[in-house]
């Protein structure tokens, strides 16, 4: 696998047991808070439905509280009023709003909430006939226009005798149902025939009935919904997970892409410098390709890290170019004439038989033999001679072009390969040489030296040998002729 | 030195006969309001009989009935039932004055009216009229929210229990006049001066059914403590008290009561009040 693969599949395996856990934890989160927030809901609803029934409690509170009062009975009995107000009017709360005192024949005596408003017939009323009639109501029912929790109860003088009724009641309103729900996050709406309120404009969610005891009364399909005014908190828990899932997921996706774009950069510049190496390993390359490939390859982009790598492997390439160079001198050098060994000579050859071939152009070669050279050794010993060999190697290299290849072939024997030279011109050189020599002088050798010339031109179909062997046999005749002359094998 | 002996006898006489008088009244008000409203008339009484006068404001009007018959008192402050229940009580119980007021109709009477009103968008301009509607008095107790309108209705041969459709009491004459106006009820007995004061509150919107005769305003009587003459001469004390004077500018500060004085009249001016005693109660208490 490749090392961007492992980095990766490692790094995206990571992040995905983060996610994963992160998932995990948030979920438990958002569990235990709908778990709180479910039981605050039903505290709520019981706290509501507690509130309503201390409400019907006032109401009949309040009523016995009146009932049991002599001075009520008494002002039921004589019509008084005065005192029925100034009494009743004490008990007007938030949670009453309306005693009303009446007569048998449903005339109202007083009503507490107005002084001067009295001796009105009731007796139409729900509530009215049915406290009558049954002793007691508890429920909804018009009072005096508005719809109203009622308590309505006979008064009875001596626990025995009716003598009239007394009503307490609440208005149903917006405000009752504030008061119901005030501190909780619940709403509650009450709906009737004749009117629907809620605590909230919008709908209740997960609404539920709320459990009231009480008597059908006149007023049709009147009952009250408790729910959630919105389930804002647990919106707002469920955005949050959502959020925080999206949150994590785009994050993991970002660091996945961030890795991957700069694995790409930094592996980009290894991947570049590692293919140059690669290439060099396996001879696509050669060191100085190497060499301008690892410079182009760097440029001001390049990180920190890879130009040090870079310029490293670039002076170790340096180094390894200089000490081929030095090498492949060594190793194509005559060491006592600086001139090219025969080694270097034969590639040379074989190189120049490749072009000519490809090229169907043409060479010359010239063998070169120094007249009794052993003689020179013999007289004036190895030094002179070898004085003699240097001498003469340098006095042919001034002599010829400097695309002519000029090399030792061993001993006092010497090959000269013209390029693009044709037999004239290689006899032509090959004179001219033969005459530089015979005309030099040498520093430790007094004696005139001279040199015989074998010449040879590049046939079709030639290989090293065949040119080299014509150039020799042109050299042996020279030889045989006298030496000190040139001849040439065409 | 014989002059100087019958001065200093006649200051010894006049220091031995010199007496200390008490003078009772029941709450009608709040205690403290009536003694401010009765203490100068205390003082001008005291400086012009050279007796002293010292006033008593009882629990109740039992207790003022108690005292008088126990003789514990010599004059007392009393309105026009209680005199009258007083008198038949004690018979010895002497008449001295009886207060006098301006009138809102700008007379100054000792007595008022009570008055059996309607409202006039109820279209009612008769007693006969109101049959089956809703009346209010205003407390049984009541001199002229009660007991001159049932002589009105006596008068009338009505009972007012069965003659309206209801009958109810609302303790106040102004409460009576409110109960009108928001068309609770549509007739109601209120005295004169509750009329004449709506009459300046609503305009002429109530129409005057019927009216009761004079109602006596209360009167100052004396125990038989007082002896007859004495009693006289402290009656034409009061007759004579200017109406400039402390004791009746009291009344107007302490009370609100438009006095003019007293005026001594015949005791048979209270006889009237007596019919109201014997007018059926219709007692709807059982």
């Amino acid at each position: 696998m490749k090392l961007y693969n492992k980095i990766l599949f490692l790094t995206i395996l990571q992040l995905v047991a983060i996610f994963i856990f992160g998932i995990y934890q948030i979920q438990s989160l958002y569990l235990t808070q709908k778990t709180a927030f479910d039981q605050k809901n039903l505290i709520q609803s019981e706290m509501i439905q507690k509130r309503f029934e201390e409400k019907l409690e006032v109401l009949q509170k309040t009523a016995q509280i009146l009932i049991n009062s002599q001075e009520v009975i008494t002002g039921i009995i004589s019509n008084d009023t005065d005192m029925l107000y100034n009494w009743s009017k004490l008990f007007l709360s938030p949670s009453t709003d309306k005693i009303h005192f009446i007569d048998l024949d449903g005339t109202v005596i007083s009503r507490g909430e107005l002084e001067f408003r009295f001796a009105d017939d009731v007796s139409k009323r729900f509530y009215v006939q049915q406290a009558l009639h049954n002793d007691t109501f508890l429920g909804i029912d018009m009072v005096d226009g508005e719809e109203c929790l009622v308590y309505a109860k006979r008064v009875k003088q001596y626990g025995q005798k009716t003598i009239g009724i007394i009503s307490v009641a609440l208005i149903i309103d917006d405000a009752f149902l504030a008061s119901l729900v005030e501190g909780t996050t619940m709403g509650i709406a009450y709906h009737s025939q004749n009117q629907t309120l809620s605590t909230t404009k919008e709908k209740l969610t997960n609404a539920a009935s709320l459990h009231v005891m009480l008597q059908a009364g006149s007023i049709k399909e009147a009952g009250f919904n408790i729910g959630f005014t919105s389930e804002e908190e647990l919106n707002a828990l469920k955005e949050a997970r959502t959020n925080l899932f999206v949150g994590i997921g785009l994050a993991l996706i970002a660091l996945v892409l961030a890795l991957h774009f700069t694995l790409l950069k930094h592996l980009k510049e290894y991947k570049a410098l590692s293919q140059v190496l690669i290439d060099f390993y396996e001879d696509r390359l050669d060191i100085k390709e190497v060499m301008s490939t690892i410079k182009q390859s760097t440029t001001e982009q390049t990180t920190p890290e890879v130009k040090k790598i870079a310029e490293a492997l670039f002076n170790m390439s340096q180094k390894v170019a200089d000490t081929q160079n030095v090498l492949e001198h060594l190793s194509s050098t005559d060491q006592l004439t600086s001139l090219s060994n025969r080694r270097r000579l034969e590639e040379s050859l074989e190189q120049k038989l490749k072009e000519s071939k490809r090229e169907e152009s043409f060479f010359s070669v010239i063998m070169i033999d120094i007249d009794r050279f052993k003689t020179i050794n013999d007289t004036y010993g190895h030094e002179i001679g070898d004085h003699v060999l240097i001498h003469t190697a340098h006095l042919m290299r001034e002599s010829i072009r400097e695309s002519d290849i000029l090399g030792r072939w061993g001993g006092e024997e010497f090959l000269l390969i013209l390029p693009h030279t044709s037999l004239e011109g290689a006899l032509v050189i090959a004179e001219e040489i033969r005459l530089k020599i015979y005309h030099s002088t040498f520093e430790h050798y007094p004696q005139r030296l001279t040199m015989s010339l074998g010449v040879s031109m590049y046939r079709i179909g030639d290989t090293p040998n065949s040119i080299l062997r014509r150039a020799d046999n042109a050299l042996y005749r020279a030889k045989n002729n006298g030496r000190n002359r040139v001849e040439y094998e065409n | 030195m014989l002059l100087r002996l019958v001065v200093f006898s006649f200051f010894i006489f006049a220091s031995l006969h010199a007496k200390e008088y008490i003078f009772a009244t029941y709450p009608s008000n709040t205690p403290s309001k009536i003694i401010q409203a009765l203490t100068p008339l205390m003082e001008y009484l005291s400086a012009q009989s050279s007796d002293t006068f010292k006033l008593v404001v009882t629990k109740d009007y039992d207790e003022l009935t108690k005292r008088i018959e126990e003789k514990s008192i010599d004059f007392a402050w009393v309105n026009t039932k209680n005199f009258v229940l007083l008198k038949e009580k004690i018979p010895s119980l002497q008449y001295l004055v009886t207060y006098l007021e301006h009138s809102k109709n700008g007379q100054i009477t000792p007595y008022y009216q009570s008055f059996i009103i309607a409202m006039k968008d109820a279209n009612i301009t008769s007693l006969e009229e109101a049959k089956n509607k809703h009346f209010a008095f205003t407390d049984k107790e009541s001199t002229s929210g009660y007991a001159y309108p049932m002589m009105i209705f006596e008068a009338h041969h009505i009972n007012p229990y069965t003659f309206f459709q209801k009958v109810f009491f609302l303790k106040k004459h102004d409460k009576v006049i409110e109960a009108l106006i928001n068309h609770s009820i549509e007739v109601g007995a209120i005295s004169d001066g509750t009329y004449y004061n709506a009459l300046e509150k609503y305009g002429d919107r109530f129409t005057i059914l019927a009216t009761s005769e004079p109602i006596p305003l209360d009167a100052i009587v004396a125990s038989e403590n007082v002896s007859h003459q004495e009693s006289k001469r402290i009656a034409h004390l009061l007759e004579n008290i200017p109406l400039n004077s402390p004791a009746i500018k009291a009344f107007e500060e302490h009370l609100g009561w438009a006095s003019a004085g007293f005026v001594r009249k015949n005791e048979r001016f209270y006889e009237t009040f007596k019919r109201t005693l014997k007018v059926p109660l219709y007692e709807t208490l059982q």
